[in-house]
């Protein structure tokens, strides 16, 4: 299986190239494919804007939940995100191609980073939300934390992802294993943003995505063989 | 089911039955009452044994699993299948219990705590796994999306267990399974609830047993499997799981 | 790639990666300092030395101190220690039954300006110890 792949790579173009190639093309879908932003920002600016209005009007309560609420609209928000894994594929049909060329932890690796990047432009556009509507706070510690814990949402999402790559049914299904996946991003990342000590949080988030990215990692390649 | 070796078929049954009735004695007649709780600490002579074998039955998802992964034989997928659903009930019987055991020693059914959450959080996980399962209808494509997530979702496992010692919470620290060497419990207790987990394992083997044997039947797999063949792995392949 | 003994090999390094990622992460949690972040309830020491806005709804928890349990009409009266600190609680309502001076409890409630904890909910949270009747602990 090592040898195989050395021996992949010296004929192929080097992983950050492909991953780099991978990573510009699944970003068009997500700036302008309707599985991206077009659907996913307008439902975060939705979700705001009802909390705004059944938890108001007490300006206090709406401070208090909104580092939550938009966590919570962020992990409600990747479950539509997970399509992003193989929505450029589906469109060309080239998701069977795709996994017989580029190795697993590659596919991963990049699937990954497209993830993270839709989840924080979601992440960001829901605080930016929040602190215009909800009169909600920026930390540096809470955006330290957004940047940790998306990590592990994005490796969670990408294996959801592939799950249903090859499946049109269990869409429904994504949502109650990514809001599960996702308690540790929720919990800490709505937390390091309030603390007064945000560090525990933080490490919190960091074991997170230790455990998170070894088990996709793990389990990544069984969901490619079809 | 079918055709299982007639000894080793009675033998099972007969120990299950036979700790139960023992576990059954233990509980509620032979044990103390508790100096501090009174009868309501009776439940936990079922309620810890419910939450261990539920860990057990999760653990055997993830052995199965991963043997899935190596051997692809659908055998062991369906074992982890009803590992699984053993592990839901389970849990959900441990979170019951417990919430009838919080009402008249906490005061409320149920509390925003760490333990509580976790577990159900844990019920929920196994549930969407149980879902994750019928997705597909290749038994070997579904087998493998399905063990894939059985091993993810074991991780969940820790989290319940060490979320009592990580945090504050309501639900105490664990009595026998905690990081002290002896365990502050009368010995008499001690064993009553050694003979209830006993029990609990017994049943939880023969009712996966008895679910691998119908899954095997309602499966569509004909004569891959010698028949004899199913039902002894199974017995070996749960309990050595989770120890 | 195929065959079960390869299977193996690469499964059990890639099991190996996700046990050792989950006790890195085990250690990490330990020395991160996480169990003084996510409280079920405050004690006592931690109220009197950060005293909370006054209108924040949280959780008092410590042992009721032997001897402080007064019950007048149905309000109850008791103190809740944590061996360093003690706070004053008032609480209106039904005690549950296994409620005991000198056993743990959790209240919920406000702590008032006049360093009262006002309680509306009172959870008893008892030990991992069980003994039998007539011998303490």
């Amino acid at each position: 299986m090592s040898g195989r792949r050395a021996g992949l790579q010296v004929r192929r173009p080097g992983t950050l190239r492909t991953v780099a190639v991978l990573v510009r093309r699944d970003a068009r879908i997500a700036l302008g494919g309707v599985d991206g932003f077009a659907s996913v920002l307008p439902f975060v600016a939705a979700g705001v804007v009802l909390a705004g209005l059944v938890l108001g009007p007490d300006p206090a309560a709406l401070r208090t939940t909104a580092p939550g609420l938009v966590w919570l609209l962020v992990l409600t928000a990747a479950v539509p995100l997970a399509r992003l894994v193989a929505a450029a594929e589906r469109d060309e049909d080239s998701w069977d191609m795709l996994r017989g060329l580029v190795p697993p932890g590659v596919l991963l690796l990049a699937k990954a980073v497209v993830l993270w990047g839709a989840l924080a432009v979601t992440w960001s556009t829901g605080t930016l939300l929040a602190v215009l509507l909800l009169d909600g706070a920026v930390t540096v510690a809470g955006c330290a934390a957004a940047v940790l814990g998306l990590v592990g949402v994005a490796a969670s999402l990408t294996v959801f992802g592939a799950l249903l790559a090859a499946s049109a049914r269990g869409a429904g299904l994504l949502a109650a294993l990514v809001l599960p996946a996702g308690l540790p991003a929720l919990l800490a990342g709505t937390q390091a943003g309030v603390a007064d000590e945000p560090w525990p949080w933080l490490a919190l988030l960091v074991a997170y995505d230790l455990v998170a990215g070894a088990t996709s990692w793990a389990v990544f390649p069984f969901l490619l063989e079809e | 089911m079918p055709r299982t070796p007639a000894p080793g078929g009675a033998l099972l049954p007969t120990a299950a039955v036979t700790a139960s009735g023992a576990a059954l004695v233990l509980a509620l007649l032979v044990a103390p009452e508790d100096a501090v709780q009174g009868p309501a600490q009776r439940l936990m002579y079922v309620h810890v044994p419910a939450a261990w074998v539920a860990y057990l039955a999760f653990a055997a998802v993830l052995v199965c699993s991963v043997a899935y992964l190596v051997r692809r034989d659908l055998r062991f997928d369906r074992c982890a299948q009803a590992a699984a659903e053993l592990g839901i009930g389970l849990t959900a019987l441990a979170i019951g219990l417990g919430m009838l055991w919080g009402r008249p020693v906490w005061g409320v059914w149920w509390t925003w705590d760490a333990r509580l959450v976790t577990t159900t959080v844990l019920l929920l996980v196994y549930v969407a796994y149980l879902g994750v399962r019928r997705m597909a209808d290749d038994p070997h494509v579904a087998a493998r999306r399905s063990a894939a997530v059985g091993v993810v979702a074991f991780l969940n496992v820790p989290v319940v267990h060490f979320s009592v010692v990580w945090w504050r919470t309501l639900h105490q620290p664990p009595t026998v399974l905690g990081p002290e060497g002896s365990p502050p419990i009368d010995p008499v207790m001690a064993w009553a609830l050694a003979a209830g987990v006993v029990a609990f394992t017994l049943l939880a083997v023969l009712v996966v047993r008895r679910r691998v044997a119908g899954l095997r039947a309602a499966g569509a797999e004909p004569a891959a499997v010698p028949p004899a063949a199913g039902a002894a792995p199974v017995i070996t392949v749960v309990p050595g799981g989770g120890r | 790639m195929t065959r079960p003994a390869q299977r193996r090999r690469t499964l059990s390094l890639r099991l190996l990666v996700v046990v050792g990622a989950v006790g890195g992460a085990l250690a990490l949690l330990g020395v991160s300092g996480l169990a003084d972040t996510l409280v079920y309830y405050r004690t006592p020491t931690e109220l009197l030395a950060e005293p909370p806005p006054e209108d924040e709804r949280l959780r008092l928890g410590g042992l009721v101190q032997v001897g402080s349990l007064e019950r007048v009409g149905s309000e109850a009266r008791f103190a809740v220690t944590d061996g360093v600190a003690t706070l004053p609680v008032v609480y209106s309502g039904a005690l549950p039954a296994v409620f005991a001076e000198g056993q743990g409890a959790v209240v919920e409630g406000w702590l008032g300006g006049d360093g009262v904890f006002v309680g509306d909910l009172v959870l008893v949270k008892h030990s991992n110890e069980y003994r039998p009747v007539g011998e303490a602990g």
